[in-house]
């Protein structure tokens, strides 16, 4: 049995040191834009030991209960950490769970790193933790993520109306989700059928 | 969706509380019980109920119907999630119901637990080879001897096998 799940062409699925990455995802924080396409909560710059205390303690909550695994995505070329990516929320009777996926710099986005970062991740989802389903969620006005992921296989299931109010307007919250058969059957497939080859 | 009991005809089940049960807990892990291989070797007395889901353990109190003093205690442990396995661990703690099929009661309430609830695919668990009672409740109920871990000499149980046995999701379907 040969399966490789962390190394992919060009990045890979590694762990997150809260000493050592601290201060480059410190950083990522002072750019709003990566704030507000990632999260609904209040935009705010975090220091190095603010990022550094959550992420201990997310990682100290994932030991305890189990339901969450958090990868920082890495270069591997010069192991530069350019995002992060999880699984959480996992439902294990029901075989579900929820991604998150950010890439930290605007000039590593649209170089391809994210969409080999999800693939890995689904990888991970239904072949590691043999999940059934995965799911996604971003807001109306990150219209590039949600293409992004209906490329990838997810379709739409739900439109939480005018739930984020940001720059004096309402936006809805858009939930996507992949099922295992479909990413077997669907617009994965060839990557899927390749890299499991 | 099917009604789920966790009531069987001479027992039900009542989730085991870390904080208000520590009594009970305590009493019963100073009993020497029937089925101890597995139990002693995983551990499962740590019930997890302050997390939101079963982690890898979940426990139950067994009482007889109608009766508030419980009269051993269920669990599940060892919970493997990915590949929705586990081991089953059940322990009538006072000998007055070792008569009477509360056991094979509460193993059936156990097992639709872990099956119709959990969703898991196979239960597993351990006996020693010379509990010929126990091991026939466990063959009516479905389970197959799937191995002996041999000169298993834990509890003073020297020369003695103790099996694995476990029961996969169809076999137990099938005798529903």
């Amino acid at each position: 049995m040969h399966i490789q799940l962390f190394e992919g062409e060009r990045i890979r699925l590694a762990p997150i040191d809260p000493e050592k990455d601290a201060e480059t995802i410190s950083k990522w924080t002072h750019d709003p834009e990566y704030l507000r396409l990632t999260d609904a909560e209040p935009a705010r710059p975090l220091s190095p030991v603010h990022v550094k205390k959550k992420l201990e303690e997310s990682a100290k909550k994932a030991e305890k209960d189990r339901n969450r695994f958090d990868f920082g995505v890495r270069l591997r070329a010069d192991d530069r950490l350019i995002g992060l990516a999880s699984i959480r929320w996992i439902q294990w009777t029901h075989g579900s769970g929820v991604i998150r996926l950010s890439i930290g710099r605007p000039e590593d986005r649209g170089q391809g790193y994210g969409s080999e970062a999800l693939k890995m991740l689904l990888r991970y989802a239904f072949d590691e933790l043999n999940l059934h389903r995965v799911g996604a969620d971003s807001f109306e006005y990150n219209a590039g993520a949600l293409r992004w992921l209906e490329r990838h296989g997810f379709a739409v299931e739900v439109r939480r109306r005018q739930a984020v109010n940001r720059d004096g307007r309402r936006w809805d919250v858009i939930m996507l989700g992949l099922l295992r058969d479909e990413i077997v059957m669907g617009a994965l497939r060839d990557d899927w059928l390749r890299a499991n080859r | 969706m099917k009604h789920l009991q966790l009531k069987g005809e001479m027992v039900r089940l009542e989730a085991l509380n870390s904080d208000t049960d520590k009594e009970v807990i305590a009493r019963w892990s100073a009993i020497p019980g029937s089925w101890l291989l597995l139990d002693a070797l995983h551990g499962w007395h740590r019930p997890a109920t302050d997390s939101e889901q079963p982690v890898d353990s979940v426990g139950f109190r067994i009482h007889a119907l109608d009766e508030s003093d419980p009269i051993g205690h269920a669990g599940l442990f060892g919970i493997c999630w990915p590949h929705h396995e586990a081991w089953l661990v059940i322990e009538l703690d006072d000998r007055a119901y070792w008569e009477g099929h509360y056991g094979p009661d509460a193993l059936r309430v156990m097992l639709r637990y872990s099956f119709d609830e959990l969703g898991l695919r196979r239960v597993a668990i351990g006996v020693f080879d010379y509990d010929a009672r126990i091991m026939r409740a466990l063959e009516e109920a479905g389970f197959m001897i799937e191995g002996r871990m041999l000169d298993e000499s834990s509890h003073g149980a020297h020369g003695r096998a103790g099996l694995v046995m476990g029961i996969r999701r169809e076999a137990w379907s099938g005798i529903q």
